[in-house]
């Protein structure tokens, strides 16, 4: 049986947009050779020595050293030859270090976040949590780039109208609780048509962003309840204990990617699957394919 | 076959051993709401509690004739004032007239303050924290987040505390050295977690011996528990669950609140409480359930029974 992860690699069938690779490792080139066949992506790589598997009819742009197989990429990323970048066989800090370098790389800090993609139990679309990654005490301003970024994705991957829970510890506003404050803040700027075309519910607690049931209880008897489709929660160590706490305990395939940047990154985290890497190679080309078509 | 690492394996053995103990004596704060006073009779049915009920009496009488409780066998307390109501329940449980308190339509920080009045009353050096319990379908024992109801960001003599707490409970329970891990963010690109110095600073008081009988492991993270280093996940299939540790210690309130709610999506079952120093407190949402309520009324009793054997009560 296929899993619901696969539906997404099935929405990005055929895209074929430029993936950037410094430094390709085995287990990557496994994974980059299955997107390719499926025709998501055509590889570009870099590196010091040709990696093994990689062939004369790939394309592959000899350099010196590891940091200029980076360099390289992303020269490619800023002049539009490659419209992802894969960490690939580069440390993650030098990659984050070139990446969100506002010199040399693509964009500032501020404006990147990290999303994990799931399929949740019982439900047939998708659900994104954000920030995974980046923003260890993100502050409104942050947020409301996590979120530009987040809804980006969610229509890039062929879904309108995101449902949004932003996530606090309870559901009232307690002044003392930054995230109840922030929630409120972020659902009342979505009300006033801040965000464009999403809703966004906050400040909500995660039983009532889950459950339709525990919000009736709890008297939150809004649309996103119980059907969100993003969850943005206050700070990179929640997200990322979210999303590992599904894999490791609920065995769920996760994917993700890092959005905000130029063009989309995907960062190496360990807890995704085979599967999950494959689709994150499909979520960030769907990304930039949209982009593409907007630019 | 694994070894059964403590004396309660899953929740149905909580409920066993609540069924044979003698019914405990349970303070009832403000028991105002039919689903909350149900899961009351319904503990009270089984043998677990005898309730004394605290709170506006014309209140909890309309609810019981609601629900159908035949309230005139039980002692009723009169208090209208919320705070009052939370002072008296947690009097009793800490003089001893009561085994273990329920918080009912009060909110929980009054139920917190009283707690720290009472502990700090006695002296006892026991601070509050919320221990959620979840069964685990393939894991022959129960695993405890901790603290995710009462500190926002706490320091590191709060998680000291709650690591204190955590163990003692699992005592109770039979579990005698507990495994800890200390979970924070990735600890990449200049994300200067609180959270990972503090684990790192755990480790070594735990090895110290400085937090009682316990292990503080070196991972904090999932991804660091279940893999080994370097290595990554192929196949959520390979993940083998007998690798958590007894006590999962969470970042912070924003974290602590989402993971040990996620029963909500996950096939996992979760059981709340606070231990203190005379006898649980159970603290149920809004959003709980009568069976969950009833759960944690078990669990309650289990403590309280665990805690006269052991001579603290």
């Amino acid at each position: 049986m296929k899993s619901h992860i696969m539906s997404i690699i099935e929405r990005a069938k055929g895209l074929n947009v430029t993936l950037a690779v410094p430094m390709c490792g085995s287990d990557d080139l496994k994974i980059i050779r299955k997107a390719q066949k499926l025709g998501i992506i055509r590889p570009v790589f870099s590196g010091a020595a040709m990696p093994a598997g990689v062939n004369i009819k790939d394309d592959f742009i000899k350099v010196e050293t590891p940091e200029e197989a980076l360099m390289k990429a992303m020269e490619m990323l800023r002049e539009s030859k490659a419209d992802i970048l894969f960490q690939s066989g580069i440390r993650l800090n030098d990659l984050l270090f070139a990446v969100l370098d506002s010199g040399s790389g693509i964009k500032s800090r501020l404006h990147t976040s990290h999303a994990c993609m799931f399929f949740l139990p019982g439900r047939k679309t998708p659900v994104l949590i954000t920030d995974t990654f980046i923003h260890a005490h993100p502050g409104l301003t942050e947020k409301q780039a996590i979120i530009e970024n987040s809804i980006k994705l969610w229509k890039a991957i062929g879904f309108e109208k995101p449902k949004i829970a932003a996530l606090a510890v309870l559901e009232y506003v307690n002044p003392k609780i930054h995230s109840t404050i922030d929630s409120a803040v972020l659902s009342k700027m979505a009300e006033r048509g801040q965000f464009g075309d999403a809703l966004i519910e906050g400040p909500l607690d995660i039983d009532c962003a889950l459950s339709r049931t525990a919000a009736l209880r709890k008297g939150v008897s809004r649309e996103v309840a119980g059907d969100a489709d993003i969850y943005l929660v206050h700070d990179a160590e929640s997200g990322y204990l979210f999303a590992e706490h599904l894999v490791f305990i609920g065995k769920l395939e996760c994917a993700g990617v890092l959005l905000g940047a130029l063009k989309p990154v995907i960062i190496d985290m360990p807890f995704f699957s085979d599967n999950g890497r494959l689709a994150s190679i499909a979520m960030a080309a769907l990304l930039a394919y949209r982009e593409k078509q907007h630019e | 076959m694994l070894l059964k690492d403590a004396m309660a394996a899953n929740l149905n053995e909580i409920y066993e051993m609540a069924g044979k103990s003698p019914a405990m004596k349970l303070a009832v704060l403000a028991p105002e709401d039919a689903e909350f006073l149900s899961a009351i009779k319904n503990s009270w049915e089984l043998g677990y509690i005898i309730p004394v009920l605290i709170g506006n009496a014309d209140k909890i009488k309309k609810v019981s004739d609601v629900i159908g409780f035949n309230h005139s066998s039980f002692e009723i307390i009169e208090e209208n004032d919320r705070q009052a109501v939370s002072n008296k329940g947690l009097s009793m449980l800490f003089a001893g007239k009561v085994d273990m308190v329920s918080k009912g339509q009060i909110p929980t920080a009054y139920v917190y303050k009283s707690v720290i009045k009472e502990e700090a009353r006695i002296n006892s050096g026991m601070t509050v924290c919320v221990l959620t319990m979840w069964e685990i379908p393939g894991l022959n024992r129960l695993v405890i987040f901790t603290d995710v109801g009462v500190n926002i960001k706490p320091d590191i003599k709060a998680k000291i505390n709650t690591i204190k707490n955590a163990a003692f409970l699992l005592k109770l329970l039979g579990n005698h050295k507990p495994r800890i891990c200390a979970l924070s963010g990735y600890a990449g690109f200049g994300n200067a977690f609180t959270s990972y110095k503090d684990a790192a600073w755990l480790m070594e008081a735990a090895k110290k011996g400085e937090l009682g009988n316990c292990e503080v492991i070196e991972s904090t993270s999932l991804s660091g528990l279940f893999l080994s280093p370097g290595s990554r996940l192929k196949d959520v299939s390979d993940i083998d669950l007998s690798k958590l540790p007894d006590v999962l210690l969470v970042p912070g309130l924003d974290a602590g609140n989402i993971l040990c709610k996620l029963d909500f999506i996950l096939p996992v079952t979760r059981r709340s409480l606070v231990v203190t120093s005379k006898g649980p407190v159970i603290v149920p949402s809004r959003a709980d359930t009568k069976e969950s309520i009833v759960g944690e009324m078990a669990m309650g009793v289990v403590v309280c029974q665990e805690m006269k054997k052991a001579g603290l009560k």
